[in-house]
């Protein structure tokens, strides 16, 4: 599982935004947060084995799922 | 399957495709509570049932929307950037209330992209550039950029947008989804960034009508401190009671051929022409030609925005636990900051607005008058003299190329119509120009959302126009 995260996507996004150069401190920031978050959400999704494909599924069928 | 799994995929599908890979960066905040939230829930449903339809699903909120949460409210300026209100807006009260997960706020053209004429939608100095789905090079069209393209690229289930003048529709419809602008009033305003009272509304915005229908009936209900709800019939309901394919057979519509870009595009005119044999097929009886004569309306409609933009935000600010208390205060921030507020264009309309005066003036309120006059009476004239359900006409052209340098490049639209009048309209995808996604606008008189949706769910059903967008 390790390497699997460590070959994600998510990983790669921390060099991304410390490189950003344009928009300022307070900006890149506050995106290095949210990328911790997603990869912290993504780490505990790991976790929970494999989630079903949502893709296009409307809410009265995702709550008939429920 | 819980509503904890739903909210995880959802956020997996950000980490993956929003904020790396393709990076649509339409998403400029995620909630940090939205697992605890969901998982509560789920909780709550194994003990006492659902809610109602929205029990657990997550919805994706404008940054201009309040949340007196861990979310800041932002309307995507830096000058606002640790902004949090001490109440949810009234319509996320209503939201929470039905039981959905907020799952993050999303992107924008910055401040409902009223700052510069030079603008790039769907840029703000907080989120970056959000890009469209279909064509990432490609605009999202503004200001619910983030909503739009969160929705189209399965980010969430359905977002909540706002509009001026085509700000749910034009996003909505060149990112392939529904969007309804409602009758002004129909959803409160309270703890929304205002731009002007007179035009802003929000909307729902979702991959289909039904889900659009199901969002809207959770965002309405009477705020005793928004003006317009009072001037309302109370036409809070069901929006999906009668939504049936045969919603067509026997209606009335009038097709618009006046609208913005008409006979410049033959292939977006060719879709037009399209949809209008669709109707028919269906059973509706279309009457074609129908011209709205808007002169003097655009004007008009500026120059509102300019005056109501300095009023309502310094009232807003005033009233919030925001850092900075005017509209001249955003303006010298900016000013202090234009390195990253202002890389790609200025703040023209900023500086416009704060030149002017008190709603008192006559230059505001003659214009107010007559953009409403022009705009309602168009509408109301050819829908009375026809006897018609609804309008209709190409809500955009096909989505343009994002310049930094240039701006904006609109070639077509029909939202100042519903958006002037401050009457409703729906947006529901028709078919693709050159693989960009174009939608079909049905436009009523107030208080018609209901007819228009049941108009709108019947085209959607005949047409199956929408495709997800690939990755």
């Amino acid at each position: 599982m390790t390497s699997a995260l460590l070959a994600s996507p998510y990983i790669k996004v921390i060099p991304s935004i410390l490189s950003a150069s344009t928009a300022g401190y307070a900006r890149r920031a506050r995106q290095y947060r949210r990328s911790l978050l997603l990869i912290a959400f993504v780490l505990l999704g790991a976790c929970g084995g494999e989630a079903p494909d949502f893709t296009d599924v409307e809410i009265t069928e995702l709550h008939d799922r429920m | 399957m819980t509503s904890e799994q739903l909210v995880a995929w959802h956020l997996d599908r950000i980490a993956a495709i929003d904020a790396a890979g393709p990076a649509l960066a339409s998403i400029i905040d995620i909630n940090p509570d939205a697992l605890v939230i969901a998982r509560a829930l789920d909780e709550e449903w194994q003990e006492s049932g659902p809610r109602g339809p929205l029990h657990g699903i997550p919805v994706v909120l404008k940054a201009n929307i309040g949340t007196a949460d861990r979310m800041p409210t932002t309307a995507g300026s830096l000058a606002l950037l640790h902004h949090r209100p001490e109440r949810d807006a009234f319509l996320v009260r209503r939201l929470r209330d039905a039981g959905v997960v907020i799952l993050a706020k999303a992107n924008l053209s910055e401040w409902a992209n009223f700052r510069s004429n030079q603008s790039t939608s769907g840029w703000s100095s907080i989120g970056g550039q959000t890009k469209n789905p279909y064509l990432e090079g490609r605009n999202p069209c503004g200001s619910s950029s983030g909503s739009a393209v969160a929705v189209a690229a399965n980010l969430t289930v359905v977002a909540v947008g706002t509009e001026t003048d085509g700000s749910v529709v034009c996003p909505s419809a060149i990112n392939g989804i529904v969007g309804i602008k409602p009758t002004l009033g129909l959803v409160s305003r309270s703890g929304i960034i205002p731009l002007a009272h007179s035009q802003d509304t929000a909307g729902p915005m979702a991959r289909t009508v039904r889900d659009a229908a199901i969002l809207l009936g959770a965002m309405t209900g009477v705020d005793p401190n928004d003006p317009a709800m009072s001037k309302l019939p109370v036409t809070v309901g069901n929006y999906t009671a009668n939504l049936t394919a045969a919603g067509l057979d026997g209606k009335r519509i009038g097709a618009v051929r006046s609208y913005y870009g008409a006979g410049q595009r033959p292939a977006v005119d060719a879709l037009f022409d399209q949809s209008i044999a669709t109707l028919r097929a269906q059973g509706a009886e279309v009457i074609d030609d129908i011209q709205i004569d808007t002169s003097g309306m655009h004007d008009a409609e500026y120059e509102v925005l300019l005056y109501e933009f300095k009023a309502d935000l310094n009232a807003y600010l005033e009233a919030s636990n925001a850092p900075l208390k005017s509209l001249t205060e955003i303006i010298e921030f900016n000013d202090a900051n234009a390195d990253a507020v202002m890389p790609h264009f200025g703040q023209d309309i900023m500086i416009a607005a704060d030149s002017k005066g008190p709603l008192s003036e006559p230059e505001y309120q003659e214009a107010l008058a007559d953009s409403k006059r022009i705009a309602q009476s168009g509408i109301d004239r050819a829908l009375d003299e026809h006897d018609l359900d609804a309008l209709i006409a190409p809500t955009n052209g096909p989505a343009w190329l994002t310049d930094h340098i240039n701006g904006d490049s609109f070639s077509v639209g029909s939202s100042s119509y519903a958006a002037v009048a401050g009457y409703p309209s729906i947006t529901v995808p028709a078919g693709f120009v050159s693989g960009l996604p174009i939608g079909l606008s049905f436009i009523g008189a107030a208080n018609t959302e209901k007819a228009l949706i049941e108009i709108g769910y019947a085209f959607e059903q005949a047409t199956r126009a929408r495709r997800s967008p690939e990755f």
